[in-house]
């Protein structure tokens, strides 16, 4: 039975083994290994894709956001179904994944990711992957596996140009010494606002990959610096990065992203006409209790994954771990007002 | 006026000029004087790794003053002081 399961097991890596950089010690490697991806969007899709056919043992696929029809030009993993039902990426990426490579060990976690949680979600990982669209998150990202010692690989894309770089905690720089602070998000490129062509999110997201295959086979130490690439212009360059001496994340170990901000609520502008409100709520909220709450006010759909709610002309998304998505505003001020109208603080 | 330049994560910029640091004199107070004054010096290889092809500044490059401020495309007319130290940098934010 075992020797059969091995004899599937070798000729379905077969091709990847015979490849030198892996061979059949990389494969074994590779199939103990647990990788974390934060965000399964454009990048997270082709990373997740990749992960799971190349037989890496487990992975947590970790995202907030649910399929939406605009996500369907590049995120490779999801279809026309999951935007018509709104699946949360994360249940709906587990499952097209599990038809690719039904022996996947995949865990699919709906959450925002935030200080309080950040920390227990990367640990245990030997490479952490940024499939996220923010800066906020990286730096979460970056200030847990700094302090877990926990290697991650940072990817961005934007229009047709994109770039990435791998962070070993106290061997190459990390993202604070590259970007010690970031401008107002709202001068930042995205997808959203610059649009984004799938072969530069398919180039870095393969990239990124490439670079996780190194760490996690142990065969070729990162090379700390940042490539930067331009489908359309067909450029593709590697810029050598510094450690900085004052470095809050690395070197004097403050962990900024860390600190906790009580009693603070995170309202983010995600996307068009898009609020979205997170509470820190270890206990989280327990769907169908609330959904009987809201059903006389307005229209209310409930499933295991989230709340559907409509009332005049927003419309509310809840997840069971407190974070709400109001559709219909961008005024911060009106979502959190119906935050604590509906669903209370 | 002299400026401190940093020229960070923009390869073909760093190609044009032949490094990441230098030490750059012209004429001029604002961030967007000092823009043309690259432009000036350096040529169409310079304008092209800094502006889109629609001539305008690319806004995927963002400007820091002395490690600290940001200046936004919004607010190129801030004003430099001799010394100040100026990075430009390319950032991309999504997935
Ligand atoms: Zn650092």
């Amino acid at each position: 039975m075992m020797k059969e399961k091995n004899l599937r097991h070798l000729k379905r890596y077969s091709r990847q083994m015979l490849f030198s950089g892996i061979g059949p010690e990389g494969q074994e490697r590779l199939s103990m290994s647990r990788v974390t991806l934060i965000g399964c969007g454009g990048l997270g899709s082709v990373i997740a894709t990749s992960l799971v056919r190349a037989g890496v043992g487990k992975i947590k696929i970790v995202d907030r956001d649910f399929v939406e029809e605009e996500n369907l030009l590049h995120q490779i993993l999801y279809d026309e179904e999951d935007a018509r039902k709104h699946l949360p990426k994360a249940t709906a990426a587990r499952r097209k994944l599990l038809r690719m490579n039904s022996s996947a060990s995949l865990e699919a976690v709906v959450t925002d990711v935030h200080y309080g949680n950040i920390e227990e979600i990367v640990a245990g990982s030997h490479v952490v992957m940024d499939g996220t669209d923010n800066f906020e998150t990286r730096y979460l990202m970056n200030d847990a596996c700094v302090k877990g010692n926990i290697p991650w690989i940072y990817g961005a894309v934007a229009g047709s140009r994109g770039m990435c770089t791998t962070i070993v905690p106290g061997v190459t720089p990390c993202l604070r010494c590259i970007f010690p602070q970031i401008p107002p998000p709202e001068h930042l490129h995205t997808c959203d606002t610059s649009g984004v062509l799938l072969s530069i999110v398919q180039t870095v997201g393969s990239l990124q990959v490439s670079e996780c295959f190194k760490l996690l086979t142990g065969r070729q130490t990162p090379s700390g610096e940042l490539i930067y690439c331009d489908v359309w212009e067909g450029t593709c360059v590697g810029t050598k990065l510094q450690r900085q001496e004052d470095c809050a994340s690395c070197q004097k170990e403050e962990y900024p992203a860390l600190k906790a901000r009580e009693g603070a609520s995170v309202t983010a502008l995600c996307g068009r006409n898009t609020v979205m409100i997170t509470y820190y709520e270890p206990k989280g909220i327990h769907l169908e209790t609330l959904a009987k709450k809201l059903e006389p006010a307005g229209r209310t759909e409930v499933s295991p994954d989230m709340i559907m709610f409509h009332v005049d002309t927003y419309h509310l998304v809840i997840f069971p771990d407190g974070r709400v998505i109001v559709k219909g505003t961008e005024d911060p001020n009106v979502a959190r007002a119906l935050y604590s109208k509906y669903i209370g603080n | 006026m002299k400026v401190h330049l940093e020229i960070r994560l923009l390869p073909m910029l760093n190609k044009v000029i032949g490094k990441e640091e230098l030490e750059f004199d012209f004429t001029g107070t604002t961030v967007k004087e000092l823009i043309e004054a690259l432009i000036q010096k350096y040529g169409q290889k310079a304008k092209e790794a800094l502006t889109t092809r629609q001539g305008e500044f690319d806004t995927m490059i963002q400007i820091a003053l002395n490690r600290k401020v940001w200046i936004t495309a919004d607010k190129h007319d801030a004003p430099l002081n001799d010394g100040d130290i100026v990075t430009f940098m390319l950032l991309i934010g999504g997935g």
